[in-house]
């Protein structure tokens, strides 16, 4: 078996892994960053169509968290994580939540006045901007929408830059972990193994030595590999992370408090154009009711909208006609259920199950609710129900409807945050990692990514993530 | 084990119109679902085999013939019970073949 060595191994090369590999390689450790998926340049595909989703997400797409109702999400897997594909909208993290993280898990060091600085770098090295142009009519009728309803909104920054071309329209570029935070690693001397699963750590008591890991051939076929090292980082992801960490012999608190924001979608038609070819990311979201409720846009493309449209293909093709006056606009609620990973007997997969709280149906109802109504006041004509085989809804009286709609049998639910699988904090009943990512019960493991955040932060969570990893490196160069 | 006639009955049932005339990729749809299924983790893959199966034998149970022989029109109507089905796996593997079959095929038109 071919056996490689380093100082540090960085598993998982999303925000968490590339802020990992990247600093510890600028403080002059001989650092492996070992990613599973492959190595693509950041627009090898475009966003959210089939090819992205076999490309750059693990099992094209279709994962599901076991419940009732089942919970559809989404994991990234290919060099950059899921940076590579997501919306790159960035939230500051909300103070209130960040204090109550540092009091019920007993964050020492935590809070918004601490992970300032942090984020401020975080901004600062990979680029944050507002668009330079109007945002898409979808976006504009949903702020008119909420200012109607006397509702505060506001412009999300995304992680993306623009540069305007000669005839004055401007190009967006994401500022993906592959175009930002990993190049800077190899700069600074890391060396990147993509298509290279780590499958288990070797423990020697209650150190990691090294670990076992495959690497995936041009013709399909793996490569059994050992890599030995003096520090392990893992930073696979909210799932990947407790999987692996269980799989090599750590449990405690590891993998039982799963949290995800649960997410519903709906169409609303207008009698004037909504929808555009070049919609992209819809950076427009109702600011009200964050961080129980997040009410937003989302992609509109014409295979997207089919989705949301009932029907066979000439009742879909007639709906699409006027495809330009349809959007899909969701709420997206800051999940108070829990959920757990394991690995799954004899198939040997993530098997992640989800217990969605009683009050998220409340909250995604009274946000349909919500969200129906500020369409209606923006003018919309027809807002569709989320559930299949229900009449749509006409006008703002109706809207009441939504409000006691979704039950756990009829819900359709999807998630893209997932967080919390191994919470930090001193508290010994609930955290798996101390303050800043050392696993307890083990020398020389630390986790540094979305894994960590102790609940769902309620908002999108990139730049926390990103953060609280430069926090947690930095006062581990330090020590 | 091959699914992929059954896939395609799903693609029919759920997408081709009665008597409609918009034409629909069927088989490049049947083939693109049947390779998600086949990306899907293992054990939701097999899951997803043993339903299939289970679509397929519930179509002799209810009209003497298995799902992907019978019309379309018959077709359409296996697949409206199970989507009304009080098990939830059922009729989660409805709404899956139905969304994503809606998304794959849209996705190729578009593309044509
Ligand atoms: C579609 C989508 C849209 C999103 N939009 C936004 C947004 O607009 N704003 C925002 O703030 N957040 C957004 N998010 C969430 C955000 O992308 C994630 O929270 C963030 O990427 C999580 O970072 P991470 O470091 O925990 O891991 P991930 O990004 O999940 O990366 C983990 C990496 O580890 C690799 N890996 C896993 N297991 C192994 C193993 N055993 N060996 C080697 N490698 C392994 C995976 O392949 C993956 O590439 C979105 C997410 C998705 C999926």
């Amino acid at each position: 078996m071919r056996r490689l060595h380093c100082e540090v191994l960085v598993v998982g090369s999303g925000p968490g892994g590339s802020t990992s590999a990247w600093m510890y390689a600028e403080s002059g450790k001989d650092v492996m960053l070992v990613e599973e998926g492959r190595n693509l340049a950041v627009n090898s595909s475009e966003d959210h169509s089939l090819q992205q989703m076999d490309e750059k997400w693990r099992s094209g797409g279709v994962t599901a968290a076991l419940g009732s109702p089942k919970v559809t999400y989404i994991e990234g897997k290919c060099v950059g994580g899921a940076s590579e594909s997501n919306a790159g909208l960035y939230h500051p993290p909300l103070s209130d939540g960040l204090e109550a993280w540092a009091r019920d898990f007993q964050i020492a060091d935590f809070g918004a006045d601490e992970l300032a600085p942090h984020l401020a770098a975080v901004v600062q090295e990979i680029g944050v901007s507002k668009r330079p142009f109007a945002y898409s009519p979808a976006s504009q009728a949903l702020a008119c929408g909420s200012e109607a309803m006397g509702w505060k909104w506001t412009e999300i920054e995304r992680f993306w830059r623009y540069s305007q071309r000669d005839d004055g329209g401007w190009d967006g570029h994401r500022r993906s972990m592959s175009e930002t935070l990993i190049p800077k690693a190899i700069a600074a001397g890391c060396r990147l193994q993509s298509d290279t699963r780590v499958d288990r750590l070797l423990r020697r008591g209650g150190r990691a030595v090294g670990a076992i890991a495959f690497v995936r051939r041009e013709d399909g076929s793996e490569e059994k590999i050992q890599i030995d090292f003096e520090r392990v980082v893992v930073c696979a992801g909210a799932v990947q992370t407790p999987r692996l960490l269980r799989k090599s012999g750590w449990i405690h608190n590891i993998g039982n408090s799963l949290t995800m924001n649960p997410m519903v979608r709906i169409v609303a038609r207008f009698p004037e154009r909504v929808n555009v070819p070049s919609f992209g990311v819809p950076v427009v979201q109702i600011e009200e009711f964050k961080p129980t409720m997040t009410i937003g846009c989302s992609y509109s493309a014409p295979p997207h909208l089919a989705m949301w449209l009932e029907g066979a293909a000439d009742d879909v093709r007639r709906k699409l006609e006027d495809w330009h006056n349809l959007a899909v606009f969701y709420v997206k609620v800051c999940g108070r259920g829990r959920g757990s990973v394991r690995t799954m007997p004899i198939f040997g997969d993530s098997l992640v199950r989800y217990k969605t709280h009683a009050d998220d149906f409340a909250h995604l109802g009274e946000g349909l609710f919500r969200l129906a109504s500020a369409l209606f006041a923006a003018g919309a004509t027809e807002v569709h129900s989320p559930l299949p085989g229900m009449p749509h809804l006409k006008e703002s009286s109706q809207a009441e409807r939504l409000r006691r709609i979704l039950t756990p049998q009829n819900s359709s639910l999807s998630a893209i945050h997932l967080h919390s699988t191994v919470p930090m904090g001193e508290n010994p009943d609930v955290c798996a990692a101390d303050s800043h990512g050392r696993l307890f019960g083990a020398e020389n493991v630390t986790v540094n990514d979305s894994s960590l955040l102790p609940t769902s932060p309620g908002v999108n969570p990139q730049g926390t993530i990103l953060a609280i990893a430069r926090r947690n490196i930095l006062r581990i160069l330090d020590a | 084990m091959r699914v992929d006639f059954i896939v395609q009955g799903l693609v029919e049932g759920l997408l081709v119109s009665s008597g409609g005339e918009a034409v629909i990729p069927v088989e490049q749809t049947t083939s693109i679902l049947v390779r998600k299924v086949d990306h899907m983790p293992r054990f939701m893959r097999f899951g997803m085999y043993v339903l299939l199966v289970l679509f397929d034998l519930y179509g002799v149970l209810r009209n003497g013939r298995r799902f992907r022989s019978q019309s379309v029109e018959q077709k359409r109507k296996r697949i409206e019970e199970w989507s009304r089905s009080p098990l939830g796996p059922c009729r989660d593997m409805v709404e899956f073949f139905r969304k994503m079959g809606t998304f794959v095929c849209w996705s190729l038109l578009e593309e044509e």
